[in-house]
């Protein structure tokens, strides 16, 4: 296990160094001069030269590199923000903890809501329950964020007046209304992921069912609840750990919309900003963390995965 | 899909799919050259109209014929995504093949590079793409095509590594074939029905991911319409006129599902059954 460990995670250091460098690459190869973006066509040419030589935008692309991301491992600095006029580092620590509270809640209505209804519909296949789940699952993995953000904000916050139609109240400062103004945002992001996880869970039930051990175990006579919850549950948790992995990367994404629809200032909305008023920092900043939690989040999921089942920590 | 015993019940639901994906398309790009429908014609008597038989989807704030709109604005939209898709189709593909006879250090390289562009959420890419080319038709359709062409490559990989190890590449191996050739004479044969039913479900994340990005404003820019800035015209006056960006949201999640079920149905139709 040691041995595994060792190896995910010294590749997963090396992943993420490749990473920064397309990420890096990325935003070089885009046309245009960010100082100039900034300042405006008419500005003078020597605040232009100024501006890029404060910024060491005059040296060689790889110094850059390397300036830029030994900043940034060192001392934690991610560059600064030209439009916000402020240090992306900064920008983050007051922004990020909004998102994370946006996408713990969609995750957890993911996992409690798709995981069991997966698990309904594939010991019902065929069903009542199965069809349901199907035919909902298949409605909603069509409809983009943005359109169920749309039809909620309608029903819930302008026909109902449940929810407020926007705006953000931190869950630590007053966690009911917190939790409210999160709920529309929430349940929009997650209606696309549910569908998916249900489906996954159905899937990999399916497939266990089909295995010689559980006809062994009903022949056994093995009480209902616990062939599903400890037969069938723990070789089916392989697939669907690392659905619910790629989910949660994913729902950072949805996030963009969620928080640019229902005016959330996290990272989502930040990053919105930062492609309409072409804040390249930013954008180079959020493409490395990005990148890296979803690396991050796959090898936690791998580790969970060789805790569960043995077979997966030989290399 | 769902699952049924009656074996004529699913072949009329198959037809039925199939035919309403085919209708939906046929209506969205012939309908507009019979027409008389104008979808930047304005008519300030007659503001937020709600729907009538003159409007079928009533009009928006400034008049216009919102069932026009939404015609037109699935032409555009769909021409984005049949051509993003297209590009990560040209750029993928390869890609996706290429570890397959590369030498060993390059494939390995391509896989990673793939592999890397999977990490970031599809809409994220696709934003700070269009935030760093600016918006414009021409850029949405390279940073929705950079989106899908990693996605392509997976499948294309995936599927092409399966067949490489069937026994009729042995063979031709065994002939002396080399690697480009068989890479292309005999796996692209072989993943075609995969790869025809990847392209289907790209088409459905391709206009999901259009609509969302004109729908944020960064996309196709108004006047001219496409799906996603129609709602977004309907969003800023969703207390006084839902029906705007409710009836045009419905038929893009409408046409999606219905391209999502051909996929699918075509699933179904070309690869083997499984025992």
């Amino acid at each position: 296990m040691l041995k595994y460990l060792f190896w995910r995670l010294s590749g997963l250091l090396l992943t993420l160094l490749g990473l920064s460098f397309v990420s890096f690459c990325l935003i070089e190869l885009v046309p245009g001069d960010p100082v100039i973006t900034m300042l405006g066509e008419a500005a003078a040419w020597q605040d232009i030269e100024r501006l890029r030589i404060e910024l060491g935008l005059n040296k060689p692309f790889l110094v850059r590199y390397y300036n830029w991301i030994t900043n940034a491992v060192v001392h934690g600095d991610l560059g600064y923000s030209l439009l916000m006029n402020q240090p992306i580092t900064e920008l983050f620590k007051t922004r990020i903890p909004r998102t994370a509270w946006l996408a713990l809640l969609s995750f957890l209505l993911t996992i409690f809501i798709g995981i069991p209804s997966g698990i309904l519909a594939a010991l019902y296949a065929g069903g009542l329950i199965d069809r349901l789940v199907m035919t909902v699952s298949t409605v909603f993995l069509a409809t983009p964020i943005f359109l169920v953000a749309l039809f909620l904000m309608w029903i819930f916050a302008v026909q109902l007046r449940w929810f407020p139609v926007a705006g953000y109240i931190a869950p630590t400062s007053h966690f009911i209304e917190g939790i409210r103004s999160l709920c529309l945002p929430a349940l929009s992001i997650s209606t696309m992921y549910i569908a998916y996880i249900a489906r996954m869970t159905r899937a990999a039930i399916l497939e266990t069912l089909t295995q010689d051990f559980v006809v062994a175990a009903q022949a056994k006579g093995v009480t209902r609840a616990r062939l599903v919850f400890l037969h069938i549950m723990k070789p089916s948790l392989v697939p669907i750990l690392t659905a619910g992995g790629l989910v949660l990367a994913e729902l950072l994404g949805g996030t963009i919309v969620s928080e640019t629809m229902f005016v959330i200032p996290g990272i989502g909305r930040l990053t919105f900003d930062a492609a309409v008023k072409k804040d390249v920092f930013v954008l180079q900043a959020m493409l490395l963390f990005m990148g890296s939690i979803y690396y991050v989040i796959n090898v936690i999921v791998d580790i969970c995965l060789a805790v569960i089942d043995p077979r997966i920590r030989i290399i | 899909m769902l699952k049924y015993n009656n074996i004529q019940l699913k072949k009329i639901i198959r037809f039925v799919i199939l035919g309403m994906t085919l209708l939906f398309t046929i209506v969205i790009l012939v309908y507009p050259i019979f027409s008389t429908l104008d979808p930047f014609v304005m008519d300030m008597q007659n503001i937020l109209s709600p729907p009538t038989s003159r409007h079928w989807f009533g009009t928006d704030i400034y008049g216009r014929d919102v069932f026009a709109r939404v015609i037109f604005g699935g032409r555009v939209t769909l021409a984005i995504a049949a051509s993003a898709v297209g590009l990560g189709l040209f750029l993928g593909l390869p890609l996706g093949l290429l570890p397959l006879w590369a030498p060993k250090w390059l494939g390995e390289v391509v896989r990673r590079l793939v592999d890397m562009m999977l990490a970031w959420p599809g809409i994220f890419l696709a934003l700070a793409l269009m935030g760093l080319l600016g918006p414009g038709e021409r850029n949405l359709v390279i940073a929705l095509g950079l989106v899908r062409a990693p996605r392509i490559a997976l499948v294309c990989h995936n599927t092409g590594r399966k067949v490489m190890e069937e026994t009729f590449i042995e063979a031709a191996r065994s002939f002396g074939a080399g690697g480009l050739h068989i890479a292309t004479k005999h796996v692209l044969p072989n993943i075609l029905p995969v790869l025809i039913v990847q392209v289907i479900f790209q088409l459905g994340s391709g206009i999901t991911a259009e609509t969302a990005l004109s729908f944020l404003g960064v996309g196709v820019m108004p006047p001219k319409p496409s799906w996603g800035n129609v709602v977004a015209d309907g969003k800023n006056v969703l207390q006084v006129a839902p029906w705007i960006s409710l009836l045009a949201g419905s038929i893009i999640i409408m046409f999606v599902l219905f391209i999502n079920l051909t996929g699918d149905v075509l699933t179904d139709m070309l690869t083997p059954k499984r025992k």
